[in-house]
Formats: structure tokens, sequence, C-alpha cells
């Protein structure tokens, strides 16, 4: 008979009962999208470590003699070991791609996982082995040729096989600032087909790069017995977290892991404080039936258990619903977007424990929320319960305390002493439309603090109209000369490490970039606050977030090596600079050339026509500045698309507590509205009256929940990592268009209650008063 | 007394439907004079608050016409009926009905957002004697208080008709004298039109006239040519 009570109750309550369905899904499928595509990235990121013996540590170096790879294959905590060179190269066509190459004397560890065609062949001397993701883009198949260019060699190949390399599953171009899969390639391939073109070169091409399983946790801690194995000739030693191509994929996971908790609790929390006053209310109002249910006999715990089951029923159904739903829809809508920029094969989606867990959570908070509203019902004695409460006092409020109290308007005075006297429901109130504001103000914030990062970089930064990427093969004299002829400024970039301290131990020092430029303006510095600014001869300029995570002020000495030599060398901080996309050092040439460390430019910026600077030896690539915007209409596009997603969540979180906020304040003056309506007020002014509450309630929420959407954002910007600096730009117009959305949504939600105030039944209502 | 102020015309409200309908009023018929102090008196269920509501513009007949001050209420829409409520008819309710959130001279004032003139709020509390109660919630007064405060918030809007159901039905013979007896000067001294529902006979006694109701029918209309003064009433 109870079940059939609570049908019908939920029935009657749909609106109360639904919104707590939703809050329960939403919190549940919020956490099982990001979790669902993150358990099957983190299993089948096991798995293809395991099938292709990934490396657990890198070492680089000018190159390993196999004597060296001995010295290590002989240390007792290696497993595996081998020796390779890596080298960057472009593609003959393809825009240019650029193209990590490996050539493999052994096959041994950080094996290819082969997607299509046939397995590594060590003795082909024309099969190249090619990243999958690329050759989908290009719609390359096993069998094609494929011509690439390095120091100055154009090698013509064929491709063998598509495969996944698993040291990339974030694999980005130099250029582009987010991943666009057609500009760049991983290519493996044997040694032997790369040496009939390098003969020429000195010692040929060296193996820069030994890489090695273990059976140790902690790589960086072998260091000292490396150093001893190798005698020293060594730069860098390195482990998963270290490779870019390895580490941002991990930080994302972190992110998706952190997002899955932040979110479901904010939903969480609205769906605890929904119900709560719903269930109060609940049972406030049959608070005789509960007395004629125990006066019957009924036990205690039996109607503690009955109203239990309302928000335990409605709760899990939302979570259950939540965890399909969110994983299966949700989830794996995400990880088909992510498995665009990430290359895991297999990459789906999956469920583990913690999906019963948090099933188990968000129900059991529903259910004790709902305790805690009926346990002051049921310590009533029996007796007492038969009768109708005692009605909610009028009292003086703090509101009344306002010097202008006395000059507000009936409706004005009347909501507030509402507010005051509804303080759970109108804190639900301000916290849904808070929560829902935060969500719009990051939306909109992110398309305009793209658009300034974009116009920072465009118009501050980068003064100038082509890029001439040099190969690596270039002299500094047919740099030169490219400078002479297309004018501009030469640039050198290289990987570095600094410290505070020289030869640093791993721990203390980062691995950075360094850019050397000759302070002619075309590639410009601006300072912290974005101020184009200049650096003074003898210092250095160090990005904001390295700076900061090294402690290093203006003033202070620092020391780097270029990343594959060993030589330390000491700089001063003479600016600490914001950059968007490039976190590190920015060195005069002079300054550079002052050091050993050898000069040799890698790119050319300059603003002629440099259009047949292509096809000219040493030149590798020329990108126009359309070429370099891509990147960020790439990005504004992403942006467009998750707007939908977080204007959706924006409007619903307002609607589902306003609604309920509504709701709650009609149901508690129902009785009040029907005197009104008897005493000659129209339909329109209750509305007013009822929706002005919601109103200001909504107002409060907004600008609460304002400052909290730029947090949000710059978090989320954030937690891309230290090589990301976009400052989150959030103008008026931004949180004008946010509030504006919200306040019409608490608006609409306003004439949701039209028909019901209309209808109103003043005889019936005033009749049942006990 | 004066001109015909309301009048039933072969009212009949039926509620439900087939074999369910109840006939809470059939073809009813009066009229009621202006200023007249009228109580509509019948046992419960007789259909006297049909009445009441029906003419307080909160329900709508079924058939017949019901006009009140030259309008037709029965042919009205919600806003008319609205703006019936607000202009024409001061509604004092069993249980005062007042804002608990609001103090008594919030609670008179509060007609003033539909009805801008007008006596003053205060004007009409200090009537009923609460000018020093102005400040206080609801439920610091006590019952008879409460429902003065009801009468008050009534007479600030200057309704022409005055309808009260059952308006001494909560409160103690000693109180309930004190606010009939406000209600009957109403009438008598303001030439307000005061219609009363009650199941109380005795009440009856000081009414100028007496519609007595038995199942949803008018078994007579007594007019009393004296009335007795409310202090002498009983109950």
């Amino acid at each position: 008979m109870l079940v059939r009570k609570m049908t019908r109750e939920i029935r009657k309550n749909l609106g109360q009962f639904l919104s707590l369905f939703v809050l329960s899904f939403l919190a549940v499928s919020l956490f099982a999208c990001m979790k669902a595509s993150n358990i099957s990235a983190y299993n089948k990121l096991g798995d293809l470590r395991k099938e292709t013996n990934c490396a657990d540590g890198w070492i680089f170096s000018e190159n390993f003699s196999s004597e060296d790879l001995s010295s290590v294959k002989a240390l007792s905590y290696i497993t595996s070991a081998q020796r390779r060179l890596h080298f960057k190269a472009t593609a003959e066509g393809y825009d240019q791609a650029q193209l990590e190459v490996y050539g493999l004397e052994e096959d041994q560890v950080s094996m290819p996982y082969y997607v299509t065609g046939n397995k590594l062949d060590l003795t082909s001397k024309d099969g190249i082995w090619i990243s999958e993701s690329f050759a989908k883009e290009w719609d390359l198949k096993v069998g094609d040729p494929f011509a690439f260019s390095a120091y100055g060699q154009i090698l013509n190949k064929r491709i063998e096989g598509t495969i996944v390399s698993p040291e990339y599953q974030y694999l980005k171009a130099d250029k582009d600032l987010d991943i666009i899969a057609k500009n760049i390639a991983v290519i493996y391939m044997p040694v032997d087909g790369l040496s009939e073109y390098f003969q020429g070169l000195p010692g040929g091409l060296p193996f820069n790069e030994l890489i090695f399983t273990t059976n140790r946790s902690d790589v960086k801690s072998l260091e000292s017995s490396l150093d001893e194995a190798l005698h020293g000739n060594y730069a860098v030693l390195c482990d998963r977290d270290d490779m870019p191509g390895i580490r941002i994929m991990k930080d994302e996971l972190a992110q998706h892991d952190q997002f899955a908790i932040t979110f479901p609790v904010v939903f969480l929390a609205i769906a605890i404080l929904v119900i709560m006053t719903t269930m109060n209310r609940m049972i406030a109002n049959q608070r005789t039936q509960i007395g004629t249910l125990r006066a019957l006999g009924m036990k205690k715990r039996k109607i503690i258990f009955h109203y239990l089951s309302y928000s335990f029923i409605v709760s899990l159904l939302g979570s259950l619903v939540g965890v399909f739903v969110g994983t299966y829809l949700f989830g794996e809508g995400i990880a088909a977007i992510f498995r665009a920029w990430y290359l895991i094969p297999g990459w789906t989606v999956e469920m583990d424990a913690s999906f019963a867990l948090i099933v188990i959570l968000i129900v059991l908070a529903c259910t004790l929320a709902t305790y805690f509203s009926c346990r002051k019902v049921m310590n009533v004695h029996p007796a007492a319960s038969l009768r109708p409460a005692a009605p909610k006092s009028g009292k003086s409020t703090l509101f009344e305390k306002l010097p202008f109290w006395s000059r507000l308007g009936f409706s004005s005075q009347y909501n507030l002493r509402d507010i005051a006297r509804g303080k759970l429901r109108s804190f639900m109130g301000v916290f849904g439309t808070a929560a829902g504001m935060m969500i719009m103000v990051a939306a909109m914030a992110s398309i305009t603090t793209i658009q300034d990062a974009s116009s920072w970089s465009f118009d501050k930064i980068q003064n100038f109209k082509n890029e001439i990427d040099f190969s690596d093969d270039i002299t500094l004299a047919l740099a030169e000369s490219y400078k002479a002829k297309y004018g501009g400024e030469l640039i050198q970039t290289s990987a570095i490490e600094i410290a505070k301290e020289p030869h640093a131990d791993s721990s203390k020092k980062k691995t950075t970039s360094l850019m050397v430029t000759e302070g002619a303006g075309y590639y410009r510095l601006t300072n912290v606050d974005r101020d184009i600014t200049g650096l003074t001869p003898g210092t250095c300029a160090v990005t904001m977030k390295l700076a900061r995570s090294l402690d290093l002020r203006e003033g202070d000495t620092f020391y780097w090596h270029l990343y594959e030599k060993n030589t330390w060398y000491a700089a001063k901080v003479g600016l600490i600079n914001r950059h968007p996309n490039f976190s590190g050092v920015t060195m005069l040439r002079d300054d550079y050339e002052a050091t050993d460390a050898g000069y040799l430019p890698s790119l050319l910026y300059s603003s002629s026509d440099s259009v047949d600077a292509l096809d000219q030896p040493g030149i590798l690539a020329v990108h126009d500045d359309k070429d370099l915007k891509e990147s960020f209409d790439i990005m504004m596009e992403m942006i467009y698309a998750m707007l939908f997603v977080f204007v959706v969540f924006a409007a619903i979180l307002p609607i589902v507590v306003l609604y309920n906020c509504g709701n709650l304040s009609f149901h508690e003056r129902v009785k009040e509205f029907a005197t009104l309506k008897v005493l000659g007020f129209t339909t329109k002014k209750i509305r007013k009256l009822l929706s002005l509450q919601n109103l200001w309630l909504s107002i409060i929420g907004v600008f609460l929940g304002a400052p909290f959407g730029k947090v949000m954002l710059q978090y989320m910007f954030d937690s891309n990592g230290d090589s990301m600096d976009y400052p989150v730009s959030a103008g008026f117009l931004v949180y004008l268009v946010s509030g504006l959305f919200v306040m019409v949504v608490s608006v609409l939600v306003s004439y949701m209650f039209n028909k019901r105030i209309k209808k109103l039944d003043m005889v019936e209502i005033l009749k049942g008063i006990e | 007394m004066g001109n015909t102020i309301v009048e039933f015309k072969n009212v009949t409200k039926q509620y439900g439907q087939g074999e369910a309908i109840q006939l809470a009023n059939n073809d009813v018929n009066f009229t009621i004079e202006e200023g007249e102090f009228v109580v509509i008196l019948g046992q419960s269920g007789a259909g006297k608050s049909t009445v009441l509501n029906m003419l307080g513009g909160m329900d709508t007949p079924t058939s017949g016409t019901i006009t009140v001050a030259g309008q037709e209420v029965s042919k009205m829409n919600d806003k008319e009926l609205s703006e019936y409520r607000a202009g024409t008819i001061g509604f004092i309710f069993q249980f005062y009905n007042l804002l608990p959130s609001l103090t008594a001279i919030e609670n008179v004032s509060l007609v003033k957002n539909i009805v801008k003139s007008g006596p003053e709020p205060m004007e009409m509390l200090r009537a009923v004697g609460l000018g020093d109660h102005a400040k206080k919630f609801p439920s610091q007064m006590s019952g008879g208080e409460q429902q003065r405060v009801s009468i008050a918030r009534a007479l600030a809007k200057d309704p022409k008709i005055i309808l009260g159901d059952e308006p001494t039905g909560a409160l103690d013979s000693e109180t309930g004298v004190i606010v009939l007896e406000l209600l009957s000067n109403l009438s008598r001294k303001q030439g307000k039109t005061v219609i009363l529902v009650t199941h109380n006979a005795d009440i009856a006694k000081c009414a100028d006239k007496v519609i007595r109701m038995k199942n949803g029918k008018i078994r007579e209309i007594r007019i009393n040519e004296s009335p007795v003064p409310v202090r002498e009433v009983e109950w």
C-alpha cells in the first residue's frame, strides 16, 4: 500500500522528483562520461605499452656506440635496451608535414603497433612504417611511395605499414598550437635504409638515442649507475613523464579524472539541496498523515523507510540511467573526440568499480538528506503529529534593519521576508544560478580568450609575414644569405634544460625551450602585462610560468645547457615575459654566440613575400601567417563545438533550481496566493510576486557566479600544463551576455507557474485550512 | 434600505459528472438590497458557502445569472473577475488568512497594490481598534485581533459588499461578539452591504435579512423587522 502511496506522490510532485532524477543523472553521467573514456584509455594504453614493450627510459647523446649499448644492457635492472637514431625531416608534398624519423638497427624496445601492412623488416632498404593518423588524413595506403627530405637529401621510400608509436599518444607539429594530424607523422625505418643517403655526413647519422626498459619504478634513480656505465657520455636521462608525446596525454587524462570529480560535485550539491527542500516540504505537508500512520501502530522505522524510498528510488534510477547514458553515449562521444587527437589504439569506453561507488555515493547522499528531513517529524510525539504544526510565525528579519526598508513596496517586503523564512530554498536558488552563470561565463570567455590570445600572438608578438624553416643541414652562411635576400630576423630554437644551479640533478632541473633572437623586432617579447618590451643585452627573458616553477625573479642567475650537450652556462634573468604557447628562455644572438654552444639558426622570420623560398637548399618549409593562424581557427572550432554543451548545462542548472525554488515557494505560499487572488490580485500580479524572488535570487547568483566563471576557465586552461599561458579575457560583454542568458532563463521559468496560478482553486485551498 | 445590489436568478451549481453529479446549489433565487446586513444560514453542506464563493467571484455558476452592482458576475472572465474582487468585494475568512510574514499594517496595506483609492490602512486599523498593534505579526496576535485585521484589510479597499465566511467560527463567544459588532456597524453606520455565511442561528438574529438554505436550495428568506443588537446575542 505504501508503494502505491509513494508512486502516486511521486507523480503528484513530478517536477521536484524529475529535478532530482535529472540532477542525479547529470552528476553520474558527467562522472561516467569522463571516467569511462579514461578507464579505457588507461587500459588500452597499458595494453599498447605491453605489446610494444614501450621504453621506460630515454637517454640522449650526440652518439651512442655499440659498447655504450652493451654496458647499459649489462646493468642488472635493465630488462631490454636498444639504440636508435632520430631526426626531424620534412615530407615532400603533404604541406611539408613535419616528420619524426627513427632509424632502427633492432626492434626490441618501443616497437611500433601495427595497424595495417607488414611488420617491421630490418632488412628492408626502401620500406618505411608511418603513423596511421597521418596516413588516414592523406589517404596513404600500404605500397604507396612516400618521399621526404632531411639534411639536404630527398629520400624516396615506400610505405610498408601504418603504425602507432607507443611514445606518441600526443603528436603535434612544432608549428602548430594544437594537434593537426595532417601536419606530422612518426616514421620507423631500418637504419640500413638511411645509410646510402647519409654516408657523406661526417660519421654518418649518429645514434643519438638509447632507450631501455627496466624493472625499477623510478627511472631517475638509476642516473648515477647509467652515468657510470656510459662514462658520462650522455646529455639527458628522461622517463615517461619527460616525454611530451606521453606526458601530455597523461596530463590530459589526469585533467579528465579531475573533471570527473569536480563537475559531478556541483550537481550533487544541487541535488542534495533539491532533495532536502522537497522532502522537507513533503514531510511537513504529510505531518498529520505520518501521525495517523503512527497512531495506527506503524513502526517509526517503517515510516522512515517509506519516505527514504522516494529519494532512494528516484536518485537510483537517475544514477543508473546516468551510468549507461554517461558511459555509452556521452563517454563514447568524449572518446570519439579525443581519439581524433590522441593516439591510443582501441580506445573506447569501459567501466570499473568506481561507477558502482559513485552511484552508491549519490544515492546515499540523497537518501541521507531525506533522512535528516524526516527525522524531525519522527521525533514528534504521535499525538502531537496528528495536529498540524504550528504555523510558521512571522518575525522581524535582518532585512528590516535596512535603512530603506520602510520605503520598499509590498512585493519587496513580502519576498524579502519569504527569503528569510526559506533560507535553504533561497540558498539553493542562488547556488544553482551561480553555477549556471559560472559555466556560462566560462563558455563565453573561452571565445574571447582565444581571440585575445590570437591577437596577442599575431598583433604583438609575431611581427612577420612568413616563417621560413631551415633544415638541420643549414649552415650559418646560407642562413645569413637568406636573411640578406628576404630580410627579417634569424631565430634559433633549441631544447634545453635549466636550473637554479649548474649540473643540477633531475629533480631540480626543467626541460624547456630556448629561442635565440637577433632583437630586430620581427619576433617581439611581451612582459607580464603583455605589453611589447625589449630585452636588455646580457640578459635573458624567462616565461612567467617557468620562472614561477623555478622561483626565478628578474636579476636572478640561472644555468642552462643544450639538451644534447652537457656544458652548462650561466645567464641572468632580465625579463619575465609571457607568450601564449611558448614556454622557455629567450636570448639575444650576441649573448648566445658569446658562449661556445654554437649558433645555428632554425628559422627566418621575414616580412617580405618569401613564397619562392621553397625548393632552395637548406629550406624545409615556408609558412605564411595564414598557416600559423590555422591552429587558432581549429581551437575556435573546438570552442564553438563545446559552447553548445556548456550552454545546455548553463541552462539546465538555473532551470532546475529556479523551477524548484519557485515550486517550493509556490507550495509554501499557495494559501497566501489564494488569499491574494480572493482579494483581487490578478494572475499576472501574483506571478510577478512569485517571480520577483526568483529574479532576485538569480541576480545574486549571477553576481556571485560571474567571477568564478573566470576562475573556472583559467583553471581549465592552466590544467593544460605550463607550456600554455592563456590569461582568461572576459570583458563586460561576456558578463552581460551570460547574465542576460541566465536572467532570461529565470524569467522563462517564472512563466512555468502562470498556468498554476491561473488555475489556483481559491475555494478548495481556502477550505483546506486546518 | 436602497436599491438591489445583489441578484441571484435561477442559479444552479453542480460539481462532478455523470452519476457523481452533486448539486451544491439548485435553482437559487434571492436579492439583497444596498446597505443590508444579511445572514445566509444553514447546516454544513447546505450550499451556503457555494453561494458566497460565487458571489465573491471565486466560483462560477453552472447555470443562472448573478448580478452584483449592475455587473453580471456570472459572465465575467478571469481578468474581469479579478477586477471585480478587487473593486467590489471585501472578503473575510473564517481563518483570517493573513499573510504570516507581514505585520498587521502591512497586511492591510497590501490591498493598496490593487486599489489605489480608499481609506488609509492605518485609519482602518484604528477603526477596528488595533492602532497600537500595527507592527505585530499575525502570530503575535489573538484570533479575534487577527480577524479584526482581516476586516480592516477588507475595508481598506472600500468595497461595496463585505462577504464573511463564518467570520466568528474560529473565535470564542466574547471575541466573536466584538467582531460581529464591527461588521454590523459597517452596515448600520457606514451603509455597507454585509453578507455573512454561518451555521449559527443566534447570529441570524442580528441580521436585516436571513436566507436559510438546506440541501442546496433556499428554504426561507426572512426579513427581520427588529434585529437584535449584537451585544444582546449569546452563543
